[in-house]
């Protein structure tokens, strides 16, 4: 009897060709597995002159795809958000919206839907930095102040997993990643219903819920979003690009009284307006009770509240001669 | 610490490392502090007991072959669990908070043991055999029913009296159960009624019995080890052979693919259909306990592949524990297949001392009842818990009573014998949803949820994700088919081995991130 059985060399060899041929044949889709939303690139691959955005490495894009250098004539818009900017789909959200109202008024633009489900004022500031990369002649900035705690745990998961704790050793195999990404994004994400899902993370809506409710926390957290706006936008005024803020408002309903309220962003986004910093407040797109049917819960819209924003959107920038002249019919 | 954390993955190749090189009484002295610094990571309190516990058998198993210790050994032993509360209430006061009635009760613990050790001394010597025997079976049996039982049958006092006009005003004390009192309690009364027969011989030393009674692969969940077989393997020192890591590597991987590919993601949908928000139509209600017979399979048969996989790295052999329970042909049958070691220690402790089958069928019958509902509260204090245990009292007198049940469970032709293993597992899971339900409101909303035939537009979704982690275990197991341990693939090809090992690695991999605590850690 020996140390190594053939068993175990077998065992061995397939999981070394696994890594291999991981590492070789899959690497541009490993990319920012386990950032959870925090690597730099992840979801945007430039393959010949072309930019394609994945849903990879936390970040579930809309699947959609340009030019890395922008044509001239191009008008192109770059809306980034969270879940309520991304919508059910690229179409139905304002940012397709907007595409429509634009392409009717004989403009060539490009909208492009860079919302993100989860993602708060931290991972859309990176989504921003890489926008930079890619000569937007707009960039939407959706500023929320719902998403804080789901970027804390998944900035928590991040640093985690990138430290050198043996609970991550198995994971720092390319092939292994690969297969738990199979087995969780394909397996579970397709055939595992939702409701069954939402039992597995009551515990975790349960934290979110009492985080929420602290209102030291809730402080900390505008106060979080507050910065991180404000650098974000000085990041896009320093690349001399023209920003549309987009604050977004919560539907409340109480003794049927319908209450939008916008958690204090008002009293701070109004400073960040300037020539080349436009302002929208979700809460002057609607009235209460166009509100109520227009949300689907208290922060998500429904396809025809997206159209109303779109429309806004296109009527604020032309307004304020922001847009390009229409193309010559 | 669970078998399936990153700590254990430390843990357990630096004391193997450790273990090997050493003289037997070092690997004892070794396994001792491993095991109890296992057990201390769950609780630092509880170790108390296991202390106690093992100062009371030591000297009573070797007290009724005549062994006489001296009084300040006993004394220094019996002091050690308020030693070690004592220092914990000290030093520890930042992390763990002891009660002063636990400090009360440790401290009395020498003061009634010494005495009656010296007074049971005092008599006839056939006398003083059982007298020991049963000091030690009632302490064990006390600390188990104490820690498990004493909150269940109270407040079920409390409710009876309630219902009957009365408030006695009693505040119940909370109380926590230990983790793995129900284990380590029956392998100790195993222990000194062996002794008392005299089938074995009590061990020489206090050392090697403590960790033998503390033994970390198999402490918290079991299997409950026989003394006779158990015993010899820590008093005499195992040679090393590279057929321990081999297959204790093997079990490990087996053990660890079951409890977290199938057992944790079957969990998922038993979870669902069991919650109290879920409204489940029948079709959830049946994939839901259908999840959960793999998830509690899954969980212990991969938690005891664990065990024995540990263990086995250790030069030590832990007792099987199950054999393809599915396909059991009826519930004697069941029970041969299903936590065997519980089984057999019921029926070598509890049904046979009662009888057995030898005193006529009513009798018979009224001790296999006995038996199961005592099994059934063994998993916990809970009315479910024996309510199960009556269920399974009713299927085993039925099979016995009903000729044509009986002549199902022992047919041998195919097409029978197929029938009997369906109709078994069918009666297997309605068992498995008294089980899961926790509470008898639980088992309600089960069954209210049976009747409930409406289409469902996201079970077949469900139904085929289950089937995919399902389905590997159904293949290991065909792969395995060998009769007297389902673990066991060595009749294989290497090739063939080194695949299955590969897939289970990969299988493993894939849901390895979510860590949850195995079921009969519970109990």
């Amino acid at each position: 009897m020996h140390v190594l059985t053939r068993s175990f060399l077998l065992f061995l060899t397939l999981w070394l060709t696994l890594e291999l041929a991981v590492r070789f044949i899959f690497v541009s889709t490993m990319e920012g597995r386990f950032d959870y939303g925090y690597h730099p690139t992840a979801g945007f691959q430039e393959v010949d002159g072309k930019v394609n955005l994945k849903r990879t490495g936390g970040r579930r894009f809309f699947p959609q795809s340009f030019q890395k250098e922008r044509p001239k004539d191009v008008y192109r818009v770059m809306v980034v958000g969270d879940s309520v900017a991304r919508g059910t789909s690229v179409n139905e959200s304002y940012t397709g919206y907007l595409q429509k109202e634009l392409l009717a008024a004989g403009i060539k633009a490009e909208c492009l839907n860079l919302g993100l489900p989860g993602f708060g004022a931290r991972r859309k500031d990176l989504v921003v930095q890489q926008v930079l990369k890619y000569q937007p002649s707009l960039v939407i900035l959706h500023v929320g102040t719902t998403n804080e705690y789901e970027d804390e745990r998944e900035w928590g998961k991040k640093e985690s997993f990138n430290s050198p704790h043996p609970k991550n050793w198995l994971m720092r195999s390319l092939a292994m990643r690969q297969v738990y990404g199979i087995k969780t994004e394909k397996v579970d994400g397709q055939l595992l219903p939702q409701e069954v899902r939402a039992i597995g993370s009551a515990q975790d809506a349960m934290t979110e819920q009492i985080a929420s409710k602290d209102p030291e926390k809730q402080r900390q957290w505008t106060q979080f979003v507050e910065a991180t706006t404000r650098e974000s936008i000085k990041r896009l005024q320093d690349a001399g690009i023209p920003t549309l803020i987009v604050t977004q408002v919560n539907f409340e309903i109480s003794d049927q009284q319908v209450t939008l309220d916008d958690r204090s962003i008002s009293t701070w986004s109004g400073d960040l307006a300037s020539d080349k910093v436009l302002l929208l407040p979700m809460k002057s797109v609607f009235t209460p009770d166009q509100a109520r049917t227009l949300f689907m819960d208290s922060a998500h819209v429904l396809p025809e509240g997206h159209r109303l924003i779109a429309k806004s959107l296109a009527s604020l920038l032309k307004e304020k001669g922001w847009l390009p002249q229409p193309l010559q019919k | 610490m669970s078998f399936t954390s990153w700590q254990y993955a430390l843990f357990l190749p630096l004391v193997v490392v450790l273990y090997w090189p050493l003289p037997r009484l070092g690997r004892m002295a070794l396994l001792l502090a491993a095991s109890y610094f296992f057990y201390g990571l769950w609780d630092l309190r509880f170790l108390a007991l296991l202390m106690a516990s093992t100062g009371i058998d030591y000297f009573c198993a070797r007290s009724m072959v005549g062994i006489r210790e001296g009084r300040a050994k006993i004394l220094c032993t019996t002091l050690a669990p308020i030693v070690w509360l004592g220092g914990c209430s000290f030093l520890g006061q930042s992390i763990i908070s002891i009660s002063p009635t636990s400090l009360i009760v440790a401290g009395i613990f020498p003061v009634l043991f010494v005495p009656m050790h010296e007074w049971i001394w005092t008599w006839s010597e056939e006398k003083r055999r059982r007298g020991f025997m049963w000091l030690s079976v009632l302490t064990n049996l006390a600390v188990l029913g104490f820690f498990k039982y004493f909150g269940f049958f109270a407040s079920s006092l409390l409710n009876l009296l309630g219902a009957a006009g009365i408030d006695p005003g009693w505040t119940l004390p909370h109380i926590i159960l230990p983790v793995a009192v129900s284990f380590y309690t029956f392998q100790s009364v195993a222990y000194a009624v062996d002794v008392y027969k005299g089938k074995l011989q009590p061990a020489t030393d206090l050392l090697t019995f403590s960790a033998y009674l503390a033994f970390f692969p198999q402490l918290v969940a079991g299997p409950i080890e026989r003394p006779a077989k158990f015993m010899p393997q820590f008093t005499q020192a195992a040679r090393w052979e590279w057929e321990h890591l081999h297959a204790g590597l093997r079990l490990l991987l087996i053990g660890a693919f079951k409890k977290v590919f199938v057992a944790d993601n079957c969990a998922e949908i038993a979870n669902y259909v069991f919650h109290p928000d879920s409204t489940p139509n029948a079709p959830w209600a049946l994939l839901g306990i259908l999840a959960f017979a793999f998830q509690i399979y899954g969980d212990f048969s991969g938690y005891t592949d664990l065990a024995r996989g540990s263990a086995r790295l250790l030069g030590i052999n832990l007792s099987t524990n199950f054999r393809f329970p599915y396909l059991a042909s009826g519930p004697s049958d069941f029970w041969q297949r299903w936590h065997i070691t519980l089984s057999s220690w019921f029926r070598d402790y509890v049904y046979i001392p009662l009888g057995g089958n030898r005193c006529g069928p009513t009798r018979t019958v009224v001790n296999l009842w006995i038996t199961m509902v005592l099994a059934g509260l063994w998993h916990g204090a809970s009315w479910t818990f024996v309510l199960w245990g009556a269920y399974h009292a009713v299927m085993l007198t039925a099979y016995r009573l009903i000729p044509a049940l009986g002549a199902l469970e022992t047919a041998t032709t195919r097409g029978k014998r197929l029938f009997a293993i369906s109709f078994m597992f069918v009666l297997t899971l309605f068992g498995w949803a008294i089980f899961r339900a926790q509470t008898l409101g639980g088992l309600e909303h089960w069954m209210q949820a049976m009747t409930i035939w409406t289409a469902s537009a996201t079970w077949f979704r469900a139904a085929c994700w289950l089937l995919i982690h399902i389905l590997p275990l159904i293949l290991l197991q065909i792969a395995s088919r060998h009769l007297e341990d389902e673990s066991e693939l060595g009749h294989l090809s290497w090739w063939s081995r080194g695949l299955i090992f590969f897939a289970l690695f990969l299988l493993f991999a894939s849901s390895s991130t979510s860590e949850q605590e195995f079921i009969y850690f519970q109990f």
